[in-house]
């Protein structure tokens, strides 16, 4: 192959900002596409299968099970999934993201120019080098291995056919030169951006010298893996497919590669002849035929046969041999590199220390272990190989398939081959503002002549002006280019229908701040959660819930709550979670089915949102099932997204501000925020409706997050005979009495009394046992605790202008789409 | 005189006659050899069970090719012995290129065998005599290196003429704590006994001869009678190993020793037997010995002139069962134009440890 290498690389340094300004979703499409082209029975899958055999020593059986590999490798979702895997999220090849635990966005820029030097081992392995280069960006230059050349080239020619816009397939360059000509590789080590080295070492020692000021050098060299077997691991799994896991993972490739299992250490005990039996077969049986051996291999197979006969004969050992495989059970301890080709050596280990003694000598070479073990040994078998240097482990028969964005070799490659740069600013009010006032159509139009870098400068929005513009006919709330995400419906229990959009970054962001909530009121990993929000409708609730709750790494029950109340209890009942999560309401529903059936239910934890949960409604689920504590979801709402959370330090109606993503400002009492990670349906200076007081104390907790106290909604008090009566007032008096009041409901009315109108206060309480007296009781201490009533009206006045109705379970209306009850209906 | 009868009167037969009676004695030699191994030694045994032959069943030189090799790494890697401990004599080791060192374990018959067997092949070969010679060794001083292989048979090599003086170009140096060639010292010897006028003979790793006269460009005519008597291979320079007949003539321009005086020879510590090289510079294979040339995948016998890995066997050793081994050397066997019987060895390069392909580490990594 004569090419000139200095032109080569002047070409290539000149490609990379072309390649680094190409939107990662065209490049990952062109691949898809060539996968595609390489579909089983395509054209170039034939011609590679043809071929292939003449020049790599592999079987043909072996090869085609290679080439099947290609689509999925080039697979656009499979891309993906390995590049965030690695860099958090693909598209911080394109722009600065936020990415997670990072609090600033970051951008990952190419290195440049990459020279991959492939082995000629599995010959995709030099097909997968090269897509790393290329997914990250990297005009890639790729050495051929003298071994594998027709490969790559047909390769070449299905991109050329296959990316005919030139997308990809002028960035990469496949070559060849004897390994050592300095020629080639002193300029390319001096001017690439980073090398990508597979093989020996010799070759890597070569390319670790002359390197130029900054070149990288990924360098993979020689790696040896083994099996571990334990006593109970073998007791435990049926011996055939114990053994026919242990030969896949030596006989796929033929053990040329890394992965390649060469040693199986054995706990002592073992029935190593009945294992020897088993494992015989398993090799015999193999599907894949081994290729073709040269004399050079067959010659170090030979030396371990006669190494097996001597063990056997003289030491104790074991041996057996087949057509394409040996096995030698060899009684000298310590870690040994077989000649490959489906050769085994098998090593007997005392314990857990004597298996380490053996491996740590060499733990610089050490790369996969296949193990079966039992579920106690795992951990500290893991440790402690890990320790020692082990770099990878999964279960005998799975070695050689992998995860998808699994590091090799202990580093995440992609990582290593692009530049990751981080815009450390924070999310930052007036930059955020601006923004909005440039790309959202309500705000440009408000704005308009404004300084829009000030928030006082923007108007309130409130419920009533989202429901004005219902995002499927009007996008005046709505920026350009939408991402994807979703639509949630945000109206109901307040008046007209109102929609939100969250993009699927924001609402993971949604998700991440509820989970920070639940984890601060003590929800840990592990514990079993039921989610009894109500799916569909457009509803947010439970797919927050649920997202939040995999954050938590909870097991859930995602029950949901448009079942039959007797199925969501039979789960319940089954399940016995630690916590639920639910609508008040919904939950005392539950509750009395449950003193209803007589059914018995312990659910020591509720967390609640959606609406408030009275005094009488934890007493009553106290009762029922014994809930020890009772645990806002979160201060949220849908059009204004998380506001706040509680911790266990907070006390009633205490919460933490979100500060890092929400500004909150006082108009008067009233809560107004700002959500500053809500780009998409971005909403400036929302109206709560809830009356706040800011707490200037540190909590117990650690957090430096601000605290306020949710004193309630504004229209959570009722105007009526010229006096303010607070809701609070009226459950406060329930409590006095030592009443369980779980669901009631307020109407106002106006009367005709004689000749006057009068005003009148019917408070209806559902599945509650009245009579007069407990009315009389009810109606007094009301009066006794509200102060503006009391200084206002006189007792007997009052306990005129009150009335009570005790009604049954059930029969307060609801609210027909949420299940909710409207507390107050003023039908004055 | 021992109870090996046979093997007493081979070793005093002429190496290369292959008349049928001597090659019958042959047969005999290593029949009663291998008898005695066979019963010492459990794998030697194992072996031959293995292949279904007992020694007491070879006659003829068909049941000689059915002889099962042991393979020559297990020498480096076990340890053989067929007679008490307390009857070797002599242990010798390789000069261990490759990372592991092999054994010979001799009692006092075998060495007093591979001592006779040596000098009646080299002595046939006209490569002995009386005259007092002045020998430049490259080799390792045996005083320090009594027990490596090559030592010894330089030491033995030095025996088969008068000796003047002995030159051991490969020297411990007491402060680096390890052997050197003593470039220098050489190219002083060289002119020294170029100067002194008695024959000179050159033994030795060709490859460092091979460099010093190039690196310090000699042109020098040693006295009548000189030879070069080469062994041990290149080494680690084998990647600066030019073909025989050019050394040969590079020796010539150097040395002024003609072509003919310039002989080679191959030997292996488990081995033994020398094949030197003939006046046209071929190894020829004595009647103490037979060479096949076998296929690595299944041991067959190749046809003549067709490459494989080499089996020794032979028939001197009492001591160390290493009578029939495998070799990691590639090689053919064929006749030869210069009048002696037998046939040629040809080595064709060390087998085994196949180039990386990959990432799966090799052995050979590990050993570095």
């Amino acid at each position: 192959m004569k090419f000139d290498i200095e032109q080569i690389l002047t070409e290539a340094h000149s490609k990379q900002k072309i390649l680094a300004n190409t939107p990662i979703e065209l490049i990952l499409d062109v691949l898809h596409n060539l996968g595609q082209a390489w579909k089983e029975g395509m054209p170039y899958y034939k011609e590679a299968l043809q071929k292939l055999p003449n020049e790599i020593s592999f079987s043909k059986e072996m090869i085609e099970e290679t080439l099947k590999i290609i689509p999925e490798l080039l697979n656009k979702n499979t891309l993906k999934q390995r590049l965030n895997a690695e860099l958090g999220d693909y598209k911080i090849l394109d722009t600065f993201q936020k990415t997670s635990n990072f609090d600033g966005p970051l951008k990952a820029f190419p290195l440049g120019t990459i020279l991959h030097v492939s082995a000629g081992n599995v010959f995709l392995g030099c097909i997968d080098s090269l897509l790393m280069g290329l997914i990250t960006k990297n005009i890639s230059l790729l050495k051929l291995s003298s071994q594998n050349q027709m490969f790559p080239e047909l390769f070449q020619r299905s991109f050329l056919e296959i990316d005919r816009e030139k997308i990809l397939c002028d960035k990469f360059y496949i070559l060849h030169w004897k390994g050592g000509d300095q020629k080639f590789e002193a300029p390319l080590k001096e001017k690439v951006n980073a090398i990508l080295a597979w093989g020996g070492e010799e070759m890597l020692n070569s390319y670790s010298q002359g390197l130029g000021k900054g070149v990288r050098l990924l360098d993979f060299g020689p790696k040896i893996s083994i099996q571990v077997l334990s006593q109970k691991g073998f007791e435990q799994t049926p011996i055939e497919k114990l053994a026919s896991a242990i030969a896949r993972d030596v006989c796929l490739w033929d053990q040329q590669a890394c992965a390649s299992s060469q040693n199986l250490f054995i706990e002592e005990g073992i029935d190593e002849k009945k294992l020897i039996q088993a494992l015989s077969k398993a090799f015999e049986d193999f599907p894949l035929s081994r290729g073709e051996i040269d004399q050079d291999e067959q010659v170090e197979i030979l030396k371990e046969e006669f190494r097996g006969r001597y063990s056997e004969t003289m030491e104790g050992g074991a041996f057996s041999k087949g057509k394409n495989y040996l096995i030698h059970l060899e009684t000298k301890p310590l870690l040994r590199p077989s000649p490959l080709n489906r050769s085994l050596i098998i090593k007997r280990y005392k314990n857990l220390l004597d298996l380490s003694l053996q491996l740590s000598p060499f733990s610089f070479y050490l790369q996969s272990c296949g193990y079966a073990l039992s579920s106690d040994e795992k951990e500290s078998v893991l440790g402690e190989l890990g320790r020692i240097g082990m770099k990878r482990f999964a279960p005998m028969g799975q070695v050689m398939d992998g995860l998808v964005g699994a590091p090799h070799d202990g580093r995440h490659v992609l990582r290593d081959l692009v530049s990751l740069v981080g815009d450390e600013t924070k999310l930052e009010l007036s930059s955020f503002l601006v923004e909005v006032a440039n790309q959202v159509p309500f705000y440009q139009k408000s704005m308009k002549g404004k300084n829009s870098s000030i928030l006082e400068n923007f108007p309130f929005c409130d419920a009533s002006i989202l429901s004005k513009h219902p995002i499927f006919e009007d996008q005046s709330f709505i920026k350009k280019d939408l991402e994807p995400g979703y639509v949630f419906s945000s109206g109901g229990t307040s008046g007209k229908s109102k929609y939100a959009f969250y993009s699927e970054k924001e609402f993971q962001e949604t998700a991440s701040m509820l989970a920070q909530g639940f984890k601060a009121q003590g929800l840990k990993p592990g514990q079993t959660v039921a989610n009894l929000f109500a799916a569909g409708n457009l509803w947010s609730s439970f797919l927050a819930v649920d997202k939040a709750l995999a954050l938590c790494g909870a097991i859930q029950l995602p029950i949901g709550a448009l079942g039959e109340v007797s199925t969501i209890i039979s789960y319940l009942k089954r399940f016995q979670p630690q916590a639920v999560f639910g609508l008040p309401s919904l939950l005392v529903n539950y509750a009395n089915y449950c003193q209803s059936q007589n059914i018995t239910l312990t659910i020591p934890h509720v967390f609640y949102a959606g609406e408030h949960i009275s005094k009488g409604a934890k007493d009553f689920l106290n009762q029922v099932w014994q809930t020890k504590k009772f645990s806002s979801a979160g201060y949220a709402s849908v059009d204004a997204g998380p506001i706040a959370y509680q911790c266990e330090h907070c006390g009633q109606g205490e919460h933490h501000l979100f500060s890092k993503q929400v500004y909150m400002e006082l108009d008067g009492e009233e809560a107004v925020v700002t959500s500053l990670f809500r780009k998409c349906m971005p909403i400036i200076r929302y109206k709560t409706g809830d009356r706040v007081t800011m707490i200037n104390e540190t909590c117990p907790c650690g957090s430096l997050e601000p605290k306020f106290i949710l004193q309630g909604r504004l229209d959570g008090q009722i105007n009526i005979w010229s006096c303010r009566l607070l809701i609070a007032d009226i459950e406060k008096s329930f409590s006095d009495l030592k009443l369980t009041i779980p669901l009631y409901q307020l109407r106002l009315k106006t009367i005709k009394s004689g000749e006057a109108l009068i005003e009148k206060l019917v408070i209806i309480v559902e599945n509650f046992k009245g009579d007069k007296t407990t009315e009389e009781k009810i109606k007094r201490t009301i009066y006794e605790n509200s102060r503006d009533v009391k200084a206002t009206h006189t007792l007997d006045t009052i306990l005129s202008m009150i009335e009570l109705k005790w009604v049954p379970e059930n029969t307060i209306e609801r609210v027909a789409r949420t299940g909710k009850i409207k507390l107050i209906l003023d039908e004055r | 005189m021992n109870s090996f009868q046979a093997t007493n009167l081979l070793l005093k037969s002429d190496p290369f006659d292959f008349s049928p009676e001597a090659q019958a004695l042959f047969r005999e030699s290593f029949k009663e050899m291998a008898l005695h191994h066979y019963k010492a030694h459990p794998f030697f045994k194992r072996v031959f069970d293995d292949a279904g032959l007992q020694p007491s069943q070879i006659h003829s030189e068909d049941d000689m090719s059915h002889v099962p090799p042991i393979m020559v790494h297990l020498f480096k890697e076990k340890e053989f012995i067929s007679v008490p401990e307390k009857d070797i004599v002599l242990t010798l080791t390789s000069s261990g290129t490759g990372g592991q060192k092999s054994q010979q374990r001799l009692d006092q018959m075998s060495l007093d065998n591979v001592k006779l067997l040596a000098y009646k092949i080299h002595e046939r070969l006209g490569l002995t005599g009386q005259e007092n010679v002045n020998y430049l060794c490259f080799t390792y001083d045996p005083k320090v290196a009594s027990d490596l292989g090559t030592a010894f048979t330089d030491e033995l090599l030095t025996s088969f003429t008068g000796r003047n003086e002995v030159y051991y170009a490969i020297q411990w140096n007491k402060i680096k704590n390890d052997f050197e060639l003593n470039s220098d010292g050489v190219v002083e010897t060289l002119k020294r006994f170029e100067k002194e006028g008695k024959p000179v003979r050159i033994l030795g790793f060709p490859a460092f001869l091979y460099k010093i006269l190039k690196d310090y460009k000699i042109k020098l005519k040693l006295p009548p009678l000189s030879w070069v008597q080469t062994g041990g291979g290149w080494k680690n320079l084998a990647n600066e190993e030019i073909p025989k007949h050019e050394f040969r003539r590079f020796i010539f321009d150097s040395l002024g020793i003609p072509e003919e005086n310039c002989r080679d020879l191959f030997g292996m510590v488990e081995h033994g037997i020398p094949y030197v090289d003939c006046t046209l510079g071929n190894m020829h294979i004595p009647n103490y010995a037979r060479v096949y040339v076998r296929s690595p995948y299944d041991l067959s016998i190749l046809p003549e002139g067709e490459t494989g890995l080499l089996h020794f066997i032979c028939s001197y050793n009492h001591s160390y069962p290493c009578i029939s081994i495998l070799s990691t050397d590639y090689g053919s066997v064929r006749k030869c134009s210069c009048g002696l019987d037998g046939q040629i060895l040809e080595l064709k390069g060390r087998a085994g440890v196949s180039k990386h392909k990959g990432c799966a580490m090799k052995a050979s990594e590990l050993l570095k």
